[in-house]
């Protein structure tokens, strides 16, 4: 904070008021090795919506929402969620506070039954029972492979698995890291209808994607990314028309 | 019938048939030739018998249906999967088909309560090996921790239920005192090889969960600890063998079953333990919340972190639980072989071998291995006996199957590549 290094631009002020924010990363510095990847990264994500972080491979997207799980080192700021403090916390415990996270490559437990990778999500028993018809009416095709082993999932049917278990616990935040990837588009689409279920079921939602087109049509927020800093953040609506700012931070839209 | 039915099919066959058919070569000179067709077609007829056994359990155990019949709209990764099943289960019954012939070897050419000696030295030899690897296999496969103090805490096992039933001698007066003295030196063994357990996954391997090398020294080093104090307190030499008889000489627990053989009762009950122990962890690891944890956290422990579970916590109970089993082996084990400073090194040794066969990671390829490698062993070294007068080769074919397997199937017979 004090190095002179925050170059947060908004487009807009966040309209939401301050109290209203679930997640406030705050300066945080973190390392991976001896590498300093995150260079003082601070947003806000607003409650009851959908926020992006956008930005090109390797910027540091992965990277933040490791830090915010409790997976990566971060050594400096913090990281409010829910007022409390949860920087430096160990991920399990970051977890059962109701933080949800579908990682990159969607880390299902091959050897265990669609089943059972649902069932050690539970945080208390019974929570699978509750939530079970809620998951099966978003992804109807887990019905069909519940017995199943989840190393033969297709990868679509393994980003649905990941997604499902994170929502097994009243999660009040889920961290979402690229469900687009490697995916055909039509199971794209049927990811976008899931989240966007999620979101009107009142359940935060932070996402790394790198599709733009997915991330435009999902989003109300977003934060750029860049060389391991949030160098811009605003709403989506303005994002959209400004093909100058995509184009720079983003390449292609 | 696709390609890959066929070629599960040649696979298994061919594993059964030509390792088989050598170990038959080298039989036949030797072979009692009024004996000779009857062994022909005993062989055959058991070849042919193990076929069929092993053509259901590949129908009904191993997802082969969905291969074989697999559609056009079945999708390609769902196939790719039930087909590494289906090698994985071929593999094992591969090594199995290779105990199979050798056991028919054997009954071949000896009499049967000979046969029923190496056997049942077989069966028990496996389940003593298991018990050191089944910690071994789970805690290697969940935390990459090789604990080399496991040898060790078998050792210890041992001397602990030696300690307390030589010191309940005066319970020795009815059967159900002799079998409540060894009942209670077992508990406490067991109890104590768990805390010893916890302990040392507290103090010595969390602090050094980044450092494997580090690990591995202070297992090692602890192991060797261990073995000084054992000798500080009973010297080196070993201790006699622990008395089953009544005071009166009545003898109940060494004989019976099997009478007009020297087949101990007390084998039986070492196998009928590890029997338990091996299917109660089966049980724990498909049925119980702790099981599901474990199974996932030897693929992805940050994940199932990632899902609110203290994995830290899970790691200190499954160690603690790998300690106190190999420590019920050592206890178990005194029956017949009585303590010595070094009676876990040679279990240790074997246990690592049948680890890397069964696959890393892998407990029912732990367990199989075990069991095949302990009847293996037994009865090449009985072979070894009768052709060479040299026992010993025996613990040796446990390495010769070791660097058998490494080259054929590096991943072990039920491991996955990483």
């Amino acid at each position: 904070m004090d190095d002179g290094q925050i170059i947060i631009k908004s487009h807009v002020e966040p309209t939401s008021p301050e109290g209203n924010y679930i997640l406030q990363v705050e300066g945080i510095h973190t390392y991976i090795g001896q590498f300093h990847i995150l260079e003082n990264v601070s947003f806000q994500v607003p409650e009851n919506s959908i926020t992006v972080l956008l930005g090109r491979n390797g910027a540091g997207k992965t990277t933040t929402l490791r830090s915010i799980m409790g997976l990566a080192n971060v050594r400096e700021g913090n990281i409010v969620f829910n007022n409390e403090n949860i920087a430096r916390r160990r991920p399990y415990h970051i977890a059962s506070l109701g933080i949800g996270y579908v990682p990159e490559h969607r880390a299902i437990f091959r050897d265990l039954t669609v089943e059972e990778n649902l069932r050690i999500a539970e945080r208390k028993r019974g929570d699978l029972a509750n939530r079970l018809g809620f998951i099966l009416d978003l992804f109807p095709d887990l019905k069909r492979l519940y017995k199943l082993g989840g190393g033969r999932l297709s990868g679509g049917q393994q980003q649905m698995l990941a997604i499902a278990r994170a929502l097994v616990p009243e999660n009040r935040l889920l961290l979402i890291d690229e469900p687009s990837e490697g995916l055909a588009p039509v199971i794209i689409e049927a990811m976008i209808h899931a989240i966007q279920q999620l979101s009107a079921n009142s359940t935060t939602v932070l996402l790394v994607e790198q599709n733009f087109r997915m991330a435009s049509q999902l989003a109300e927020d977003y934060v750029i990314i860049e060389e391991g800093q949030a160098v811009l953040s605003g709403k989506m609506a303005d994002l959209v028309k400004d093909t100058a700012t995509i184009h720079r931070y983003l390449g292609a839209a | 019938m696709t390609k890959e039915l066929v070629a599960l099919l040649v696979l298994y066959y061919g594993i059964t048939t030509i390792s088989g058919g050598l170990i038959f070569a080298w039989r036949f000179p030797q072979l009692n030739r009024d004996s000779l067709a009857g062994a022909f077609i005993g062989f055959g007829a058991a070849l042919l018998g193990f076929g069929v056994i092993g053509l259901l359990a590949l129908w009904y155990l191993t997802p082969i249906k969905q291969i074989a019949f697999a559609g056009v709209g079945e999708l390609n990764e769902e196939r790719k999967g039930a087909y590494k099943i289906a090698n994985n289960v071929l593999w094992g019954m591969g090594a199995f088909a290779f105990m199979w012939i050798l056991l028919f070897l054997l009954a071949l050419n000896t009499e049967p309560s000979r046969f029923l000696i190496v056997v049942a030295g077989g069966l028990y030899e496996g389940m003593l090996i298991f018990l050191v690897a089944a910690g071994l296999s789970i805690i290697f496969g969940l935390m990459d921790v090789l604990n080399l103090a496991q040898g060790a805490t078998f050792t210890i096992g041992a001397y602990i239920t030696w300690a307390i039933y030589t010191g309940l001698d005066d319970w020795r007066t009815t059967t159900a005192g002799v079998a409540l003295a060894l009942l209670l030196g077992l508990v406490i063994a067991t109890l104590s090889g768990g805390v010893l357990g916890f302990v040392v996954e507290r103090a010595l391997i969390r602090p050094t969960y980044s450092r494997p090398f580090f690990q591995i020294v202070l297992t090692f080093g602890l192991a060797e600890v261990i073995r000084r104090i054992i000798i500080a307190q009973y010297g080196t030499e070993g201790r006699s063998n622990i008395n089953l008889r009544l005071k009166d000489g009545t003898d109940t627990f060494l004989t019976g079953l099997f009478p007009g053989t020297s087949i101990q009762n007390y084998w039986l009950f070492m196998i009928l333990m590890g029997l338990i122990m091996m299917f109660g962890v089966q049980y724990l690891l498909q049925n119980t919340r702790i099981g599901i944890i474990i199974r996932a956290g030897v693929q992805d422990s940050e994940m199932v972190e990632a899902l609110g579970i203290n994995v830290r916590l899970i790691f200190t109970l499954v160690f603690a639980l790998g300690s106190a089993v190999a420590a019920l082996g050592g206890g178990v084990a005194i029956g017949f072989l009585p303590p010595t400073p070094v009676l876990g090194d040679a279990f240790l040794l074997q246990a690592i071998a049948v680890v890397i066969v069964g696959g890393l990671g892998s407990y029912s390829g732990t367990a199989i291995a075990a069991m095949v490698i302990g009847i293996t062993g037994r009865i090449i070294g009985h072979f070894a006996f009768v052709e060479f007068n040299a026992e010993a080769l025996g613990s040796s074919a446990v390495l010769l199957i070791l660097i058998l397997v490494l080259y054929v199937k590096p991943t072990g017979l039920f491991g996955q590549a990483h």
